[in-house]
């Protein structure tokens, strides 16, 4: 048995026992790094030096008998937005390619205090925008259980590092799925918090308005471990709410029974893998076995949300993303003849073609003749799908909707199927536009052996149901003990 | 052809708050550059901004005492566009939903109250500063202590007839924001900016002409002086039957001209929309209404009560009213006095001379204002004439010691001993015989005129009234 | 739609305007556009904006300094500077 192999539990429970250290861990997980990352290429940064001196100082604390917390001694991995204080931050972007933030990003930090030992920064599609990591300025990251297919994105990195043993856990950022979509192709559990739940502060903003830091881990048990870090108010973030959160581990024990599952029909339609559907019909088995009653539901303003979703999304990103101009920081453009030129060479030669093409989708979005119809309209008809949800949530305690309409598809070889391709947006955004919280669980594999996953939706700030159902459903189905084979 | 001037004024009134809008870096005036700043106001990818709860309490005091509607939810947005010293690419600002709205001012035309109305107050944040070198140099610079300090922006109506009245309604605006102690209001430092819109149009015509923006104004006296220029300008481009250009003009002092800086024909599109980062405003009534009832005295309220509680004339109180420091300046040195007009005589006269003389502001003299009301005091007593009250004076403001004090150092005590007086008056009589026949031939300007060198003679010590009497004694004899 | 909206849309947003490209950035707002088009099916009139899920209001913080960056920091990641001060293109007012 390798140490890397082992959840963020298992590893501390041994670190507890006095069995390893620190040291061991960060040994254990740079020996598989060294094995595995030229294959599945999981981050853009690995900071090793930095590591071993912060686990030689919790070594030194754990020797004086300071109380050992869940998160101490064990190696973790960061996404690449996610600033990281004196460490580079390049969004996998050009742009930031040498970009040093002076501060961590709010999230980071408390996992930091709390002694987790950062070995490195993950991959990621350029600024989030992708859905396979294929869209990194640096390189295309794998997907560890079958290296010719992605690994998801924008969050691949991450979650590549955690499905390969790279990393007991790491943290992604979720605009419109980008936690839940990789970890469902990497076969690792996925949460997206509720919006204003876990602090943005640091967290390189793309859309305001929808995404949230989150966590992709091995297990259930380790994405309770850390949501106790993560959740809570931050004063420097005026969207983080102000609220005592349950928690998460002690409400992992309760069972099931009365739970009341909603499946919305209207994500089960065509596009949506027959394999898929099957490994979801036996999960909700599963569920109503431990006692879960599974009704089938619907979400009307379903349809509504994609085109809500991406004028928002990308309106706001035209806004945030204005702010590289090579001028305070990051791609400067250094042949131009005036003031126009610096900004436009600098863009446009920092930022990549996805990334320009949303920028100016957004920038039609908002100018004065379209802004009416476009994000004037988006954000009304996001109140209604809102509620939608919220009527949803007083009726069933969960609803349960595919993470995505397939498994893990080729490298460089596009979804062909429309169908498939609308259906892979509307598992995941709607979820951004409602604010509400959603995990991703494993939940079979597919017959190339790649990982399924499926989402549990929860109410806002219902992620101790979310837990806790997912934590049954584990138990008892333990699709996340498997390792890919690399 | 006769035509109606029309101007609007926005202008920009940066908040005397310790820190900054969004962030808490210190908002201060002059420090060294590019020290005030961190991932916030320097637009750092992840950082987000936080509101200074200073910035709305301002804001609403500001909108209260310029007779306004207060909104009881209001929100911030995002105005985008690229410029070095604006780090995010966008201001935060209020754009469809200000803060405060529908106010006005009451300036005073031909003795006669005029109502200036105010569109809106909004809040946003400051852009960092551009530094230019003088020369050839291929570069600006930029300083970005300024980025993210809080404004509040105030739009008037197109209310406003003459440059006149467009320097009444600044000098009116500027009074009320220091009175309310929430600007320093320096229009040199920048932190009161005045932009105008003026455009004319023919008498009686409703619609309004097209209209150039103004820009670059650093003093009242400049804006009333590019105003008139703009007038004359347009004026004279409508007599010949041409169109205005509707384009942004930037004031030249030292030319006394404006020049065009760019058209305006294509307005920019900023692409508003809600600042995401931020959360809406909503005011309680209750604490509105606090505010309100905590509102300083304001010039206005303050002008009629001088006039009342002493008696000065009105125009004396509009004077004196109209800066903050100046009436408290006053107030301290007329209080208890049985002769509020001879103080208000000194504040009006020597006070604002010697300051304008020396370019200094009131709150920077070095004396109590108590000291000015021990000279005249002096005066009282008889122990100083006036002419020598304005040598003490002035010595009192370089120094800033007591005029008693001053007045033995200086030898100025006033002489009104009796036999002093008699010899100095029996030298002039001596010395001056053509006067005294011309005296006693009708002319009595020539009285004056032998006061007037028994004061020479004394160097402007001797009691002048007492000079008079004994004078006039002696040639009636 | 056509390619000077294009090339005024790259203006706004500072990016370089491709001219052979700019058929296909076409094509791609259309689609937009078509997509788009789906909400005008929903009645939002007597709808309100919805921008923070949460509907938050009032957070504010207290008018207090806190320590700003050490300006080194600052010049170490901007690409050009001068004087401790950011340096750029002259720009002409
Ligand atoms: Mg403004
Ligand atoms: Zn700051």
């Amino acid at each position: 048995m390798n140490l890397y192999d082992l959840t963020l539990h298992e590893v501390h429970e041994k670190i507890l026992e006095k069995e390893i250290s620190a040291k061991d861990l960060l040994d254990s997980v740079f020996d598989r790094i060294d094995k595995v990352e030229d294959k599945v290429n999981s981050f853009i940064t690995i900071t090793k030096e930095k590591a071993h001196e912060a686990a030689n100082k919790i070594d030194k604390k754990i020797a004086q008998g300071e109380t050992i917390g869940s998160l101490m001694g064990i190696p973790m991995a960061v996404k690449d937005n996610i600033c990281t204080k004196d460490v580079k931050t390049t969004c996998g972007s050009k742009m930031l390619e040498n970009f040093i933030p002076p501060y961590n990003a709010e999230a980071y930090e408390r996992l930091e205090n709390a002694g987790a030992i950062m070995i490195g920064k993950t991959n990621m599609d350029e600024l989030g925008m992708g859905s396979s990591t294929e869209n990194s300025y640096y390189k295309v990251t794998r997907n560890p259980w079958n290296l010719d297919m992605v690994s998801g994105g924008s969050s691949g990195g991450s979650a590549a590092a955690v499905a390969a043993g790279e990393a007991f856990y790491a943290l992604g950022t979720d605009t419109g799925g980008s936690i839940r979509q990789p970890a469902s192709f990497c076969g690792i559990v996925g949460m997206k918090p509720s919006y204003g739940a876990v602090s943005r502060y640091g967290a390189v903003a793309y859309a305001s308005s929808l995404e949230q830091v989150g966590v992709l881990t091995k297990d259930v048990y380790d994405c309770a471990i850390i949501l106790n870090y993560l959740y809570g108010h931050d004063p420097k973030d005026s969207t983080s709410l102000n609220i005592v959160h349950d928690n998460f581990i002690e409400g992992l024990k309760k069972d099931i029974k009365g739970l009341k599952i909603g499946i919305p029909k209207e994500y089960y339609g065509t596009g949506i893998d027959d394999e898929v559907k099957n490994s979801i019909k036996t999960a909700l088995k599963a569920f109503e076995s431990l006692g879960a009653h599974i009704e089938e539901t619907g979400l009307a303003y379903s349809e509504y949300s994609l085109p809500v979703y991406y004028i928002i999304a990308l309106s706001e990103a035209s806004s945030n993303f204005a702010r590289l101009d090579g001028i305070r920081y990051g791609y400067n453009a250094n042949d131009y003849k005036d003031l126009d030129d610096m900004y436009t060479k600098s863009r446009s030669q920092g930022l990549g073609e996805e990334v320009k093409n949303r920028i100016l989708l957004g920038t039609h979005s908002l100018i004065d003749k379209n802004y009416k119809t476009h994000y004037d309209k988006a954000i009304r008809v996001r109140r209604l799908i809102k509620e939608d949800f919220d009527k949803s949530f007083q009726k069933y305690d969960l609803l349960v909707i595919p993470a995505y309409p397939t498994a893990a598809f080729e490298i460089g070889g596009k979804i062909k199927d429309e169908a498939a391709m609308y259906m892979g947006d509307l598992c995941t955004v709607p979820v951004n536009v409602a604010g509400v919280p959603a995990m991703t669980v494993p939940c079979g594999y597919n017959s190339k052996g790649l990982p399924i996953g499926m989402q549990l939706v929860g109410k806002h700030m219902g992620e101790a149901t979310i837990l806790r159902a997912a934590y049954a459903y584990e138990n008892n189905a333990s699709y996340t003990k498997l390792k890919p084979k690399l | 052809m006769r035509y109606e001037t029309v101007i609007g004024l926005e202008v920009h009134v940066e908040l005397s708050t310790k820190s900054k809008a969004f962030c808490s870096c210190k908002n201060e005036f002059g420090s060294e550059v590019n020290t005030n700043c961190c991932p916030v106001c320097l637009g750092y990818p992840g950082a987000l901004p936080v509101l200074n709860k200073k910035v709305v309490e301002y804001a609403v005091k500001a909108g209260l005492a310029l007779n306004c509607d207060i909104s009881l939810y209001s929100k911030t947005d995002r105005k985008n566009y690229f410029y070095p010293d604006l780090p995010k690419a966008y201001q935060i600002s209020q754009d469809d939903m200000p803060i405060c709205k529908n106010g006005f001012i009451e300036i005073e035309v031909d003795e006669e109250i005029k109502k200036i109305g105010i569109t809106r107050i909004h809040i946003e944040e400051d852009a960092g500063k551009l530094l230019h070198g003088a020369g050839d140099e291929d570069y600006s610079l930029v300083d970005f202590n300024r980025a993210g300090v809080p404004l509040i922006e105030i739009v008037s109506e197109p209310d406003i007839r003459s440059p006149e009245e467009a320097r009444l309604y600044l000098e009116k605006l500027k009074s009320i924001l220091e009175y309310l102690e929430i600007s320093d209001c320096k229009m040199q430092e920048g932190s009161l900016r005045c932009d105008a819109n003026i455009s004319l149009r023919p008498i009686d015509e409703e619609k309004f002409g097209v209209k150039s923006e103004i820009k670059n104004m650093n003093s009242m006296k400049s804006l009333e002086r590019a105003l008139e220029f703009e007038v004359k300008r347009q004026t004279e481009i409508l007599l010949q039957g041409e169109e205005v250009a509707p384009e942004t003009r930037r004031w030249d002092d030292a030319k006394s001209i404006t020049i065009a800086m760019r058209a305006k024909d294509k307005t920019y599109d900023y692409r508003n929309f809600p600042e995401a980062d931020l959360v809406p405003i909503v005011l309680e009534p209750e604490w509105i209404k606090e505010i309100k009832t905590n509102l300083p005295e304001l010039p206005d309220f303050k002008r009629n009560r001088f006039v009342k509680q002493y008696g000065i004339p009105k125009y004396d109180a509009s004077v004196l009213t109209l800066s903050k420091d100046l009436s408290v300046f006053f107030e301290r040195c007329a209080k208890d006095y049985k002769n509020p007009k001879a103080v208000s005589n000194w504040v009006m006269g020597e006070v604002l001379r010697i300051l304008k003389e020396r370019e200094q502001e009131i709150s920077n003299i070095k004396f109590p204002p108590e000291y000015l009301r021990e000279l005249i005091d002096l005066i009282d007593e008889g122990l100083l004439n006036s002419s020598a009250a304005k040598l003490v004076f002035e010595e009192m403001f370089d120094t800033g010691k007591e005029p008693k004090t001053l007045l033995d150092k200086l030898g100025l005590k006033q002489i009104s001993d009796e036999d002093a007086i008699g010899e100095l008056v029996n030298e002039v009589l001596a010395n001056n015989q053509e006067s005294v026949e011309a005296y006693k031939n009708g002319k009595s300007n020539a009285l004056k005129y032998l006061v007037g060198q028994a004061m020479k003679i004394s160097k402007g010590k001797a009691n002048p009234k007492m000079i008079n009497s004994m004078l006039l004694e002696r040639l009636e004899d | 739609m056509d390619k000077g909206y294009i090339e005024y849309i790259c203006s706004l947003a500072k990016l370089e305007y491709d001219e052979e490209n700019s058929d296909r950035i076409i094509e791609k707002i259309k689609a937009f556009d078509v997509y788009a088009e789906k909400l005008a099916d929903i009645d939002t009139n007597d709808i309100k904006p919805l921008v923070n899920v949460n509907e938050t209001i009032n957070v504010m913080r207290e008018d207090a300094v806190m320590p700003s960056l050490e300006r080194n920091i600052i010049l170490e990641n901007a690409p050009e500077k001068l004087y401790g001060c950011i340096k750029v293109s002259k720009i002409i007012e």
